[in-house]
């Protein structure tokens, strides 16, 4: 039963049909949450102690670098499904992650940019988390190019999700290797293991956003895998009969 | 047999002189350049010099391993050593044959920079030894690149290999760092050569595994 769910769903032509229900309301949903969540957080909070009104970016800044990794490690495990069933939509879903992947990690660089004049007086440091963020963003600008150069489409995908293993191999010893050789930015605040070190007043509406975050993200992968499937498969009988 | 394909293959290499002695060469009018650029009569740290070795050996040793695959995908070898179940052997000889007559002069000729600089005597032992086994491991992961952009000219693989080498360069500059200021540095080689085991034992598996994709 559950391994006939699963033969179903992976079939592109179904995941197209079930995907085509959630992906609006679901985009519309998690959109007006993010909106709330930031009306929340900016409007809604007391300003910080030291930093003022500035800190209020971290309502942008957290959600986006939280899912810039998330999202290489998304990739990871559609792209290992990819090498070990040999589905091809895993495959298709892990390339059109990239390209959002890629916008979301510049969106977390240029946030903490803006972040950082204010508060360090400098919009770039060569510091440990830093460094390994844009270390990522080439990555899954090196990513989306290995894929464009091919003409034969499957083994663009095979040679992607070899890649993609090893970039998820690489990515905690970049972040370790990185760590060591230097810090500046402060260690996360909120962690799955201790207490968190920021007040309830902010932590609220910052959980609120990167919830909300994910949602919104995960239909545009949604969005974005559909579009991919139409596009690779446009021979199909099927396809012709969506409009 | 096993012999007899490492021969091959370095006779391969050897014969296309071009190949081996071009990056050495390349490699020295780099050298050559950097004092020129940089008053060498300054009092500049070692870190500098050292830093600027590695890199520039990165991206030589680019150049030499870009052929690496092109010519044996072009004649029909490799879909031979495919039938006969050997790739992952030769891929690990070609590999071993560009460290022979590529990585290793490569070190010397940096070698014989470092020591024009009169650093003290360990950084420069030191120095020659890391850039030996590093060579090594920058041709694995180099060679990676170039097999997966076969044909597409070498752009491509560096852009996607050079994040995965960059533990490796944040680990020579600890070491150097340790030698100048006189700490325990045996810790970070062997961890060096923990590296260099590691990737090549498993680099010829995955390069081996790309090159069947090229040709199915």
């Amino acid at each position: 039963m559950i391994k006939k769910f699963f033969h179903q769903f992976a079939s592109p032509k179904s995941y197209f049909d079930i995907a085509n229900k959630i992906v609006r309301p679901f985009l519309v949903i998690f959109f007006l949450a993010y909106t709330a969540s930031l009306v929340w957080g900016i409007f809604f909070t007391p300003p910080d102690a030291i930093q003022g009104n500035s800190y209020r970016i971290i309502y942008m800044h957290v959600p986006a670098s939280f899912v810039a990794q998330m999202l290489f490690i998304a990739m990871a495990v559609t792209s290992s499904v990819f090498l070990i069933w040999k589905l091809k939509l895993a495959a298709y879903v892990s390339k059109s992650i990239a390209p959002i992947g890629a916008l979301i990690t510049f969106f977390a660089l240029f946030s903490g940019s803006v972040w950082g004049i204010p508060t360090w007086g400098t919009w770039w440091q060569w510091d440990a988390r830093i460094t390994s963020t844009l270390i990522l963003f080439i990555m899954y600008l090196g990513l989306i190019s290995l894929h464009a150069s091919f003409e034969n489409k499957e083994k663009a995908d095979k040679f992607f999700s070899v890649l993609v293993l090893i970039g998820v191999v690489n990515i905690p010893i970049i972040k370790k290797s990185v760590d060591w050789w230097s810090t500046l930015h402060q260690s996360a605040s909120i962690t799955l293991t201790d207490k968190p070190t920021i007040d309830p007043v902010m932590l609220y509406p910052l959980l609120f956003s990167i919830i909300s975050f994910i949602g919104l993200i995960f239909s545009l992968v949604i969005l974005s895998s559909q579009y991919e499937i139409l596009k690779r498969e446009k021979y199909k009988n099927w396809v012709r009969e969506v409009k | 047999m096993t012999n007899r394909l490492l021969f091959v293959e370095a006779y391969k290499l050897f014969k296309r002189s071009r190949a081996w002695i071009g990056p050495v060469l390349v490699f020295l009018l780099i050298v050559i350049a950097f004092p020129l650029t940089l008053d060498i009569n300054s009092s500049n740290p070692p870190e500098v010099y050292l830093s600027f070795i590695w890199i520039s050996t990165l991206v030589v040793v680019m150049l030499g391993t870009e052929l690496i695959f092109s010519d044996d995908f072009e004649d029909g070898t490799l879909e031979q050593h495919i039938i006969s179940n050997k790739l992952v052997e030769v891929v690990f000889y070609k590999i071993l044959v560009h460290w022979i007559l590529i990585g290793i002069p490569l070190a010397f000729v940096a070698f014989l920079f470092i020591l024009s600089l009169n650093f003290s005597y360990e950084l420069s032992i030191i120095a020659l030894i890391s850039l030996v086994i590093s060579n090594l491991i920058f041709i694995n992961f180099l060679s990676l690149g170039n097999s997966l952009s076969l044909k597409k000219g070498s752009i491509l693989g560096l852009l996607i290999t050079i994040p995965f080498l960059i533990p490796l360069l944040i680990l020579l500059g600890k070491m150097t760092s340790a030698v100048i200021l006189g700490l325990n540095f045996l810790g970070y080689l062997s961890l060096l050569v923990g590296v260099m085991l590691i990737v090549s034992c498993f680099i010829p598996f995955i390069i081996s595994f790309i090159l069947k994709t090229h040709l199915e």
